[in-house]
């Protein structure tokens, strides 16, 4: 099976968070504790996110990412403010496997080709926050949905698999939070538009187990990242646990 | 209780690595250049950019360390790009010598179908390839970490331990040879499950 389930973890000052839409960010709970929840849940991995690093110009999770990747034995990707390779380097010494760039890179996509050469591809992951125009017209978002960029995203997809990175997230902005099922338009209007080569993760929208299964029907080696779903306990432990 | 040390080289997930060791075996330690190596019982090495670059660190900072390691057959232990390192040679950004300690090349996997994504990530399971070493038997069609876009193919395929499979590329995924390991696959990102296998290979 390709598909993995992603559980993803947004920070704003040392508390979990969720908003809808990226926005109305609301309090949910502890990091540690929720890590610990998801790694019970036999998750396949951890998407940590500091939803406010890129827009206050700062990066504090080093210290959690310790704390968190003590005694949880899966992947863990930190992403939110990682700005330079010291960072990365940064990250990755203290606990991370991978690192996500999206806010950085945008602006300097120099970063990207010098990071996966650095680092290695795999250890690098795009993460993308894309909202619907018009039918035909994606486009991407930078520190945490907030600033739009003038960029299509279907020439960003291709801009960074071009670049070197081992894998994409991509995250809807309508559908964040909205526990109104994965965002499907995007998905295929992805896929129909582009040429993916490296393993894509989509994000956004997922409300209950049904949801995750059918999108492993209709896009196969696509996986998914989910949060509210797993903080509002949407899904059922015991449907994790039987995969 | 077995000295463990981690190779540090540079830029690698070394922190995940050494949480894993601590967390079963207890006793851990990074072992930096110019350091002093004559206690080391086992040596893992982790892995993270190009088999090109890695090689070039281990040569220039770590060259006696591994000749003493290997003339002393102290057990070294290769993860992912770690495992790569362990061949003859490697083509990854051109062909590039490897350690030498096991007969070998590093190869990238082969995409079969349009729709085929490199690297290879995500849970896979393990197939028992020699049942000659009893004590990891018990891992057999379990699953493990994966994370790779290139793979080791053996001169030898009788020292292949397990083999694992992607995009109908069928590949060695665990090594043994006297007193060499080498994993594919990530045993301190695979649960619990992962950190036995590391414990069993100190153990062995």
């Amino acid at each position: 099976m390709i598909q993995r389930i992603i559980g993803r973890i947004d920070i704003k000052n040392e508390f979990v968070i969720k908003g809808i839409n990226f926005e109305g960010l609301r309090k949910i709970g502890d990091p540690i504790e929720i890590a610990q929840k998801f790694y019970e849940y036999k998750l396949d991995e951890i998407f940590i996110y500091d939803a406010v690093a890129s827009l206050y110009g700062r990066n504090s999770l080093f210290e959690l990412i310790k704390k968190i990747t003590k005694e949880i034995f899966i992947p863990v990707c930190l992403s939110g403010g990682i700005r330079s390779l010291k960072d990365i380097e940064r990250a990755l010494l203290s606990g991370a496997d991978k690192v996500g760039l999206n806010s950085a890179i945008v602006k300097n996509p120099k970063l990207l080709k010098k990071a996966s050469k650095v680092f290695g591809l795999s250890n690098i992951v795009a993460t993308i926050e894309a909202k619907k125009k018009t039918d035909t017209y994606w486009e991407i978002y930078i520190n945490n949905g907030r600033d739009q960029t003038g960029i299509s995203l279907i020439d960003w997809i291709n801009k960074v698999q071009d670049y070197g990175c081992g894998e994409i997230i991509l995250s809807s902005i309508d559908r964040d939070g909205t526990l109104k099922g994965f965002d499907l338009d995007l998905i295929n209007f992805v896929s129909k538009r582009s040429k993916i080569n490296v393993p894509l993760i989509l994000s956004g929208g997922c409300s209950n187990y049904n949801d995750i299964i059918n999108l492993k029907k209709k896009h196969k080696s696509v996986s998914c990242a989910i949060a509210s779903a797993l903080h509002y306990n949407k899904i059922n432990k015991k449907d994790f646990l039987k995969r | 209780m077995k000295k463990v040390h981690i190779l540090n080289y540079g830029l690698g997930n070394v922190f995940s690595l050494y949480n894993a060791i601590k967390y079963k075996h207890g006793n851990v330690n990074l072992l930096n250049k110019k350091q002093n190596f004559n206690d080391v019982e086992i040596l893992f090495i982790p892995g993270v950019g190009s088999f090109n670059q890695a090689m070039n660190i281990l040569n220039r900072d770590f060259k006696k360390l591994l000749i003493h390691l290997n003339s002393n057959k102290i057990k070294i232990v290769g993860i992912c790009l770690g495992h790569h390192l362990l061949f003859t040679e490697g083509d990854e950004g051109g062909a590039c010598s490897g350690l030498g300690l096991i007969n070998g090349k590093i190869k990238l996997l082969k995409k079969r179908n349009s729709s085929d994504v490199l690297p290879n990530i995500g849970w896979r399971e393990i197939k028992l390839k020699s049942p000659k070493l009893s004590i990891f038997k018990k891992y057999d069609k379990h699953k493990f970490y994966f994370c790779h876009s290139y793979f080791s193919k053996l001169k030898y395929s009788n020292q292949s331990v397990f083999s694992s499979s992607y995009c109908h590329n069928e590949f060695s995924c665990m090594v043994y040879d006297e007193n060499i390991f080498g994993l594919q696959f990530h045993p301190e990102k695979s649960r619990e499950i992962g950190l036995e296998l590391i414990n069993d290979i100190i153990r062995y």
